[in-house]
């Protein structure tokens, strides 16, 4: 439903004979201008309708959105002031506001992984020492990039054993660069 | 229940669900902690013999190696874990006032070995950038040291290792 509450509420004043002057040409022409309006109006001028609408007015007063839902629904109830082409709208429109509700369902999971998983955090770029390919040592520590101002050495220290891995040690020359 | 309140539970209902969804992907992609283990280790030069702090049980075998070898006393002045969460920077705070700060960038698999892509900073102490960064990528258990801080002396070692979780 892509009417506003307001407008749903002045439709219903229309419909009650309670509008006049500026404000009743006003809502008449929103009838004439848009079909929706139009159809509601002409359903709340029905008996039975209306009726209801005392009845639903009386013990709903206390918020418009819960007098715009129920005068939904006792309208969809009601076959004879709705066609079936207002009908089918309806049921476009609610079929319309599910696939929104899920598409920011989807929209919030994809955010939540994103999230989680670091892909968002983005990294200055640095002018930097880069390491072609991630040095391999005969370690199985990959020295994969690095950045200082200072001297850089990387040291790598054959183990003991041949089945334990070498030891890699990243020198940084403070004193040179405090120099 | 009217329309709009059902819209509206489901609505509720997709974006626990989408939660949930999108923890359970987290997860899957690594976003449990790791333990990343950090000993500040002290080293001066005496004129006496070698001197090593027996928690540094390792150490021994690297002191006849560069750049160890300029030493000659070696003592763990600090040994702490720092849980680290991918993608998030967990900061320590060294003796001489900079700041490390290890980043878990990734986890992959090479033959069924878990590999942890770290970055490395070490900035503060109202001193220049020490380490802009440093990228490593290591199996679990496998110590990398970064060294060449000045402190009392001597230097600072820093020996990281991720231990597995």
């Amino acid at each position: 439903m892509s009417l506003s509450h307001e407008t749903m509420l002045e439709l219903m004043a229309l419909a009650d004979g309670e509008l006049q002057g500026e404000a009743k040409d006003r809502v008449e022409n929103l009838a004439a201008r848009d079909e929706e309006a139009r159809r509601v109006l002409e359903s709340m001028r029905s008996t039975q309708v209306r009726t209801w609408l005392n009845d639903a007015v009386a013990q709903q007063a206390r918020t418009a959105d819960g007098i715009a839902d129920a005068v939904m629904e006792r309208i969809e109830a009601d076959p004879a002031p709705m066609s079936r082409a207002s009908q089918r709208r309806v049921r476009r429109i609610a079929v319309a506001q599910v696939v929104v509700t899920s598409a920011f369902a989807i929209a919030a999971a994809v955010a939540i992984y994103l999230r989680s998983s670091g892909h968002a955090a983005g990294r200055a770029p640095v002018a930097s020492v880069h390491v072609p390919n991630g040095v391999t040592m005969a370690s199985s520590v990959e020295v994969e990039e690095i950045d200082s101002l200072a001297n850089v050495s990387i040291f790598e220290i054959p183990a003991a054993t041949p089945t334990r891995p070498s030891t890699v040690v990243v020198w940084i020359d403070d004193e040179a660069g405090e120099k | 229940m009217s329309r709009r309140g059902l819209l509206a539970a489901l609505g509720v209902l997709a974006l626990a669900l989408a939660w949930m969804f999108g923890e359970g992907l987290a997860r899957a992609a690594g976003g449990k902690t790791t333990i990343v283990e950090i000993s500040v280790i002290h080293a001066t030069r005496s004129d006496g013999g070698v001197t090593i702090d027996p928690q540094l049980r390792d150490l021994p075998q690297l002191t006849k190696e560069q750049p160890f070898v300029r030493y000659n006393v070696f003592k763990l002045l600090d040994r702490r874990q720092l849980p680290c969460e991918k993608g998030k920077p967990a900061a320590y705070a060294l003796v001489d006032g900079r700041t490390l700060q290890v980043t878990l960038i990734d986890v992959t698999e090479r033959s069924s070995d878990q590999r942890y892509h770290l970055r490395a900073e070490i900035a503060g102490a109202g001193k220049k950038e020490f380490l802009k960064l440093l990228e490593v990528t290591a199996s679990a258990n496998e110590p990398f040291f970064v060294g060449g801080q000045s402190y009392q002396g001597g230097t600072l070692f820093l020996e990281l290792v991720v231990r597995a979780g």
